[in-house]
């Protein structure tokens, strides 16, 4: 009898955990029965709007808990969910370099609970990795709320402080700068490509896992010049280990405002990674909006803007039709980029 | 310092943040001790609960679930020879023997005991040392760490000892295994099918959630009617003095590797647990007992994946540079909480970050205490009839590897390499070498890549690069080790 009692105990608390943590995942499925229940037809769509949010929404970020995207979506959400009046579950689906959680979300229902994170290339998956069964027109983008630029940053040892200088050493020999990516077809490798035409000039291309591993080894002396992000390079750069080059923003940061655009150097170059949030297409419009307002109203908070600012996150507003005409120029943009580049 | 210091003494010792760090501590052991979940999944799932909270206590908070979670696979590594996280797969290589012996009781002891000392030498190395191991972390390059890697590999010949062939044939395969997905450098897909699911490669997390909880579960069901040599009793949780005294270098040595697997970014607690059993044999003078229930494997491996704490934090707190998994976890939630990593952390943040520091080291001193009210409660597991057991383990293995990526894949991939497991178990295939070669992989390909690259028109100038030329002289000993081993053995034989 005691063992059965024990048993029973043990039992439970498993389940509890189990419950608390498969169900802070998938909560979505459960209340779609009880609006249609009322029997309120006519008012159904009115309703809807009047009443979205009514349960807790989920945004699934394809990247690891931690990382940059992930942090950018953690803040924004904070926020947004004091607009929403609902929490808001950030569900790190991780996986197949950020294609599993894409996935997942093109197939979600339409209704505005499922959101994603999305940033520059990803309209282009289907591009860059085999088996992507979703494409430009599977996501209604919502908001662009950041677009973040990269520093591109130098080793003491190649005596490299400015762009003239970058562009003299890499031009002496094909090859002759090694360039740290934190990735192959991530935004530091679209740079990089975009770079070398504006520049002319061909870099030695080294691969890291991460931008943190690029930057670590430009500190030791290892690779010649790197691109990482404010939020992976800053930490160096205060230490001393890195030389900052140039920021790739058309303005300066406010977070390193010693560091100089590519522009006020000469060069008519931007490249930034911009990340938004979308929902699947064929959310209802009236949904979007709502969402849309509410992101927006979280962004505006100066207190979003202060801890955005904090954590690296270079902020940008795009909303409403300047966003979808935006969201297709882009993609042609990285689909031509891409192109050239599996060439 | 010595200012800052006593700040973060006072206030680790408010109720609240002293509060916390015991209750990150409980939850982290349990999140450890669940076959299936892993200090990584705590720190995930509790960082929106930190949102709340002051900085200081909740980063005290991450820090003993952390600590706690690290230190809780040992518990039915032990018991029931399954490791609660890939870093107590050594452990469970010698936990249950242990257990058979009736000395269960005493192991779980000598484990709680080396975790806490590894945690706390990490802490101090962490609290004094940290600016200064952060300079070593930053040297270790591509080249040094692809020699880790080579070395982590040598690791497997020690594993497979008495069936080279075998263990040598199992690290190859996984090692193939270990490069599906994209190529690191142009992002080519690999013996994917045209699964996007594979675009990433396999998660290695469920496949060693795999392969050491369902061959373990199958075979504890075979038994299912022979329930004589089941044990279920824990032996009282008692040591001797000499216990502690003869294993005092262990404690030592396990602690330091720790501490420097630690510092090296992409490894993490799971490498640093195998290198430490691995010197821990090769140092002892018993090695025959390693595998058939060797306390000085259980401390080695359990001293080292807690000494990984304090180190992985080093170059995340100055450099920004994440030594672990949880650790990178940890970068994510001291920038949500507007702490940014880098040398001014220490001055702007005096008061957060030396709370940290000092708590840390008073975490992993309450962690003896929180490990032995778990070794206590956990002797009841013995009591669980077999059946249920396992089927608990199965559903906890099962939600554990779909709780990862929130993916049935995984799950799928979990199933299908428990059936590999359970298959390779039966026909005297070790095992551990799959965790190694999945885990060391990519770390192998991607820095090799890289010294090809930077390096590749002349490889010689790397040896004017002192870590490297010591990596090297390690890694040429360890190989060459077995057989040196094996012929001084034939020499006695032939005597």
């Amino acid at each position: 009898m005691k063992t059965l009692k024990r048993i029973l105990v043990s039992a439970t608390i498993i389940s509890i955990l189990m419950t608390a943590i498969v169900g802070c995942s998938n909560s979505t499925t459960s209340n779609d029965t009880s609006t249609n229940s009322t029997g309120n037809e006519t008012n159904e769509t009115d309703s809807a709007k009047n009443e979205f949010p009514e349960k807790t929404i989920e945004i699934i970020v394809p990247f690891g808990a931690g990382g940059g995207a992930d942090i950018s979506v953690r803040n924004l959400a904070k926020y947004a969910e004091k607009e929403l009046g609902q929490t808001i579950i950030i569900n790190n689906v991780t996986g197949g370099s950020g294609t599993v959680g894409l996935t997942q979300l093109s197939q979600a229902k339409a209704d505005g609970y499922k959101l994603g994170y999305f940033a520059s290339t990803n309209s282009n998956d289907n591009l860059l990795f085999e088996g992507i069964t979703y494409d430009v027109d599977s996501f209604k983008p919502i908001i662009i709320f950041s677009a973040d630029p990269h520093i591109i940053v130098a080793s003491k040892k190649s005596g490299i402080t400015n762009m003239e200088e970058l562009k003299a050493k890499a031009a002496e020999n094909e090859e002759s700068v090694s360039l740290g990516l934190g990735g192959a077809w991530t935004s530091h490798d679209f740079l990089r490509m975009s770079l070398e035409e504006e520049l002319d000039v061909k870099f030695k291309r080294v691969v890291y896992q991460g931008g943190a591993g690029a930057v670590t080894a430009v500190a030791n002396g290892d690779c010649d010049v790197a691109v990482p992000f404010v939020s992976e390079a800053i930490a160096q750069i205060e230490a001393g280990n890195i030389v900052p080059i140039a920021i790739t923003s058309d303005e300066r940061f406010e977070l390193v405002p010693d560091i100089p655009t590519i522009k006020e150097q000469g060069f008519d170059y931007t490249h930034v990674m911009w990340r938004a949030i979308v929902a699947p297409a064929g959310t209802p419009d009236e949904v979007v909006e709502i969402l849309a307002d509410a992101f927006e109203a979280a962004y505006e908070n100066p207190e979003y803007q202060e801890a955005a600012k904090e954590s690296g996150v270079f902020s940008k507003l795009m909303v409403g039709e300047e966003l979808d005409n935006f969201y297709l120029v882009n993609h042609e943009k990285y689909r031509r980029m891409i192109e050239s580049g599996i060439e | 310092m010595f200012e800052s210091i006593l700040l973060g003494i006072s206030n680790v010792f408010e109720p609240f943040n002293l509060l916390m760090c015991i209750v990150g501590l409980f939850i982290g052991v349990l999140f450890g001790a669940l076959p299936g979940f892993s200090a990584t999944m705590g720190v995930a799932v509790f960082i929106p609960f930190s949102y709340v909270m002051e900085p200081e206590a909740a980063m005290l908070l991450l820090a003993g679930i952390y600590c706690g979670g690290v230190y809780g696979g040992t518990i039915p590594a032990i018991l029931i020879g399954i490791p609660g996280t890939p870093a107590s797969a050594p452990t469970a290589l010698e936990g249950q023997a242990m257990t058979k012996k009736g000395e269960s009781g005493k192991s779980l002891l000598l484990a709680t005991i080396g975790s806490t000392i590894g945690g706390v030498i990490s802490s101090l190395a962490l609290l004094f040392g940290a600016p200064a191991l952060a300079i070593i972390a930053m040297k270790v390059g591509s080249p040094e760490q692809a020699m880790v890697a080579i070395f982590g590999l040598s690791v497997v010949c020690m594993l497979s000892y008495d069936n080279m062939l075998k263990g040598l044939l199992v690290g190859f395969i996984s090692l193939v295994v270990a490069t599906i997905g994209q190529d690191p450098v142009m992002g080519y897909p690999r013996f994917t099918f045209g699964m996007y699911q594979l675009i990433g490669g396999i998660d290695v997390v469920s496949v060693l959630i795999g392969i050491f909880s369902i061959p373990q579960v199958l075979i504890m069901l075979e038994n299912l009617n022979k329930d004589d040599n089941k044990v279920n009793k824990l032996s009282k949780l008692k040591i001797t003095a000499k216990d502690i005294t003869s294993n005092i270098v262990n404690f030592i040595r396990s602690s330091i590797i720790g501490v420097a697997i630690g510092i090296i970014p992409a490894a993490g607690p799971d490498i640093a647990s195998f290198f430490s059993y691995n010197e821990a044999k090769k140092a002892s003078k018993s090695p025959e007992k390693f595998g058939n229930g060797s306390e000085e494997g259980i401390i080695a491996s359990e001293t080292a994946n807690n000494a990984v704490t304090g180190g992985s934090l080093i170059p995340l707190l100055t450099l920004a540079i994440p030594g672990s998994a949880p650790a990178a976890l940890f970068l994510g939630a001291m920038i949500i909480h507007g702490l940014r990593p880098g040398p001014l952390l220490f001055t702007q943040n005096a008061k957060e970050i030396y709370t940290l520091l000092v708590g840390f080291l008073v975490i992993n001193i309450c962690m003896f205490f929180v490990g032995y009210i778990y070794c206590k409660m956990a002797g009841k597991i013995l009591l669980i009839p077999n059946a249920i057991l396992c089927t608990i383990i199965v559903v906890l293995a099962t939600v554990g590897s779909f709780s990862i990526n929130q993916n049935i894949f995984d799950v799928i991939v979990m199933y299908i390499s428990g059936i590999i497991g359970y298959i390779m178990v039966k026909n005297d295939f070790p095992t551990s070498p799959v965790a190694l070669a999945l885990l060391l992989g990519p770390i192998l390909e991607e820095n090799l890549v890289q010294v090809k690259t930077l390096f590749g028109d002349n490889l010689l100038i790397l040896f004017t690069r002192p870590l490297f030329t010591i990596f090297f002289c390690f890694t040429i000993f360890s190989y060459a080790f077995p057989f040196i081993k094996n012929m001084k053995r034939k020499k006695i034989v032939e005597r």
